[in-house]
């Protein structure tokens, strides 16, 4: 049986996203079957076409934030964390689920997430998918 | 020095992940792993140092064998052997 990894993302700054999508597809590409929850701030980021003007950056890098917009600038980079996701579901086991917390406090339906979102669970859901493999809080 | 003479290989296929940050050239080498025959080798060209430690490791992981890299100027030419 495949290791899991679960990792929760509750924060939708770019450079959070950059990081959750790294480890997600790392895993994915080492053969470990990957969960992605999403919650709060880690949730709204996913909203449809919400990453075309998302350039938040997190206050930890408030001192290098324009540093890295300039990094982040040309190609389709602002949005690499999602096309990794896509990628990483495409070579390995990655599971993406969104809060339904998160879901009803701010009137969000499943149509409204960019497509990558594959359902949307509970606490509970959560517990189940992630039993037994390593967690990692972002 | 290598057993083997690196320069010498013939890659069924090669990848060109140059200009590509971590975890880009590792997601191509896993995409394009399953194009080319068991016991073949596989090329990733990569301009991202993470990679000499990436592919090893994840070689190492997933059953397939490294083996090795050459320098270029300003990217590194890297071989796996397709293991499974």
């Amino acid at each position: 049986m495949a290791e899991k990894i679960s990792i929760i993302l509750s924060d939708g700054s770019v450079d959070k996203l950059m990081v959750a999508a790294t480890l997600a597809s790392g895993a994915a590409v080492m053969e470990k079957e990957v969960l992605l929850f999403l919650t709060m701030g880690g949730l709204l980021a996913f909203r449809r076409g919400d990453w075309k003007t998302n350039s938040a950056i997190s206050p930890d890098l408030s001192p290098v934030a324009d540093a890295m917009r300039q990094g982040l600038k040309g190609d389709d980079k602002g949005a690499l964390w999602l096309s990794t996701l896509r990628s990483a579901k495409e070579v390995g086991n990655l599971d993406i689920v969104a809060c339904s917390q998160t879901m009803d406090m701010f009137g969000i339906k499943k149509d409204d997430l960019e497509p990558v979102v594959d359902s949307v669970g509970g606490v509970a859901t959560y517990y189940s998918k992630a039993e037994e493999g390593q967690t990692i809080f972002i | 020095m290598p057993a083997v003479d690196l320069s010498t290989l013939s890659p069924e296929k090669t990848v060109d992940a140059r200009g590509m940050a971590c975890p880009g050239p590792l997601l191509e080498a896993k995409r394009a792993i399953p194009g080319v025959k068991v016991k073949s080798i596989l090329e990733v060209t990569s301009s991202d140092i993470g990679t000499l430690e990436d592919i090893p490791l994840w070689c190492k992981k997933v059953g397939h064998d490294y083996m090795g890299n050459i320098e270029e100027a300003g990217y590194w030419r890297v071989f796996v052997r397709r293991g499974k």
